[in-house]
């Protein structure tokens, strides 16, 4: 008994890292493949996101600033998507901007993705705009507070503000229904929070990474309307919108598909930890009975 | 049930794929093909930082407000603005940076920094102040221990007010090294250190379930647009 307890927990303690690597992209492929998907439900946090687009007056626009680079695509782009396909299935006119240099093109793929393909209806400056990437951080924030002409002249194709329909009674940020800053770091949610939201008087939103998560909850609900985070976050509003508006069912929902193999993923973390814990268990048995 | 494999044709898909699989081959070891797309992703980042930093902020902040005309190299419709002295402030200042890269004018380059410096702080200080100091303390004790609703006691919203409170004293009590913590004193000061240790515990989950859905990205892109089975 005594040998067998050692020879588990040699065998635990020496197991090729590699092992657990293997384990879990079979896992997370398996579950891809099987198209395995956990059901969700808007939580708590989420959930006022999606009331306020729902209950904004009709053609408010609402400010998408899309702070991420690729690397965080994976888990803010479905939330980016998600949003607009909200604000274009209840009518409020978007505008999309970010802080980040790649802004760009993340602004371009939401427009290929979502907007092209599902909405092939809306017509652009009308029903949305993309302002672009402007250098600043929190000091571009602070200029657009009282007036976007400021450091925007033009949208990202060349038209001037003033001519943009989807801006029409915008001056600065507080003019806005809603801000919703998609935040992979600095500048991000955090700038939003302490240049527009805490100084004028407009709801202000977020979606952050899993990594920022933890430091953002402690803003909600006092300074924060509401925190979607990571892929849980985004595919909890997918689940809201799917639940508010059935037509969006039948719509590309990357977070939720995203959730099945996310979930089978953190089972076989879980797994591995039990497993090294139990192999620390049977190390002190083993010594424990040794003569 | 999986579909047959149908490689994508695009090339732009082959080399995410490639560089994807390229960058997983660390898993196994160290080797030249994840080597190459370390160098690859440290070149392409500089250059696109470079590029994006000369375009969007050195060419509109700085040479168009210096040579408004220089405008019409870029964009040949574009109106040409105005001559902006204010400019020649900054770019003085970006010079003077640029003497750090001399040893017996490197001094130059703490005007600058002290300007960066200073401002940046004075401007930040009242903003960090209000929102994560001032706004905090209401956001933990603002709405009181004993929350209402149309009369009715939430008694689950205060029972979370109160382990909030409770977790933020504590944890507070934790970092004062001016007393022993011994006693009821050092107890209360244990429930800190334990409110720390949840809190990096919850930290670490949420890190960890932001580095899965990169995999699940990483894995979508690869059997969607490449491999074409999803």
């Amino acid at each position: 008994m005594n040998d067998r307890c050692a020879r588990i927990a040699s065998w635990l303690e020496t197991l090729d890292r590699r092992w657990i690597f293997l384990v879990l992209a079979v896992v997370v492929v398996a579950a891809l493949l099987s198209g395995v998907s956990t059901p969700d439900r808007a939580t708590s946090v989420v959930q006022p996101i999606y009331d306020r687009i729902e209950n904004l007056p009709a053609g408010s626009p609402i400010l998408l600033s899309l702070d991420y680079s690729p690397s965080s695509a994976p888990e803010l782009e479905p939330m980016a998507d998600a949003l607009t396909q909200h604000a274009l299935l209840t009518g409020h006119p978007i505008c999309y901007m970010s802080l980040y240099p790649t802004g760009n093109n993340m602004i371009s793929r939401v427009e290929e993705r979502v907007i092209a393909r599902e909405f092939p209806q809306a017509v652009p400056a009308r029903d949305w705009v993309s302002l672009g990437f402007q250098v600043g951080g929190e000091m571009l924030i602070n200029s657009l507070r009282d007036s976007l002409t400021a450091r925007y002249p033009t949208d990202v194709t060349g038209r001037p503000l003033r001519d943009v329909p989807a801006l029409r009674g915008v001056r600065g940020l507080g003019d806005f229904g809603l801000i919703v800053s998609l935040s992979a770091g600095q500048p991000g949610l955090k700038e939003w929070i302490l240049y527009a939201g805490d100084v004028i008087d407009v709801p202000l939103a977020g979606g952050c990474t899993g990594v920022g998560a933890p430091q953002f909850f402690p803003y909600y609900p006092l300074q924060i309307l509401g925190l979607m985070s990571a892929l849980k976050g985004a595919a909890e509003y997918e689940a809201a919108l799917a639940r508010g508006h059935p037509e969006f069912k039948a719509a590309n929902q990357p977070a939720t598909r995203g959730m099945g193999p996310q979930s089978a993923a953190h089972l076989v973390i879980v797994a591995f930890i039990l497993l090294g814990n139990a192999g620390l268990v049977l190390r002190r048995l083993a010594r424990r009975r040794s003569p | 049930m999986i579909a047959a494999i149908h490689l994508s044709g695009d090339v732009q898909v082959w080399i995410g794929a490639l560089l994807t699989l390229m960058v997983f081959s660390f898993l196994w070891r160290d080797n030249p093909f994840y080597k190459f797309a370390e160098h690859v992703f440290v070149g392409v980042s500089a250059a696109y930082w470079m590029v994006m930093g000369f375009w969007t902020t050195l060419w509109p902040a700085l040479v168009l407000k210096l040579f408004p005309a220089a405008g019409r190299w870029s964009s040949p419709d574009a109106p040409v603005g105005a001559w902006d002295p204010v400019a020649l402030i900054p770019a003085a200042l970006g010079l003077l940076m640029l003497a750090r890269l001399w040893p017996r004018l490197s001094w130059l380059g703490k005007w600058p920094t002290a300007f960066a410096l200073g401002t940046t702080a004075g401007y930040s200080l009242v903003r960090y102040l209000r929102s994560d100091f001032l706004y905090q303390i209401e956001a933990t004790i603002g709405t009181g221990l004993a929350p209402t609703a149309a009369g009715r006691w939430l008694w689950q919203e205060s029972l979370a007010q109160l382990l909030v409170l409770a977790g933020t004293v504590s944890g507070l009590i934790y970092f004062v090294n001016t007393r022993e913590q011994r006693g009821a004193y050092g107890r209360v000061a244990r429930w800190g250190l334990l409110v720390l240790m949840i809190t990096f515990g919850a930290s670490f989950g949420s890190a960890v379930m932001g580095r899965v859905a990169l995999l699940v990205g990483r894995f979508q892109e690869l059997l969607g647009p490449w491999l074409g089975i999803l």
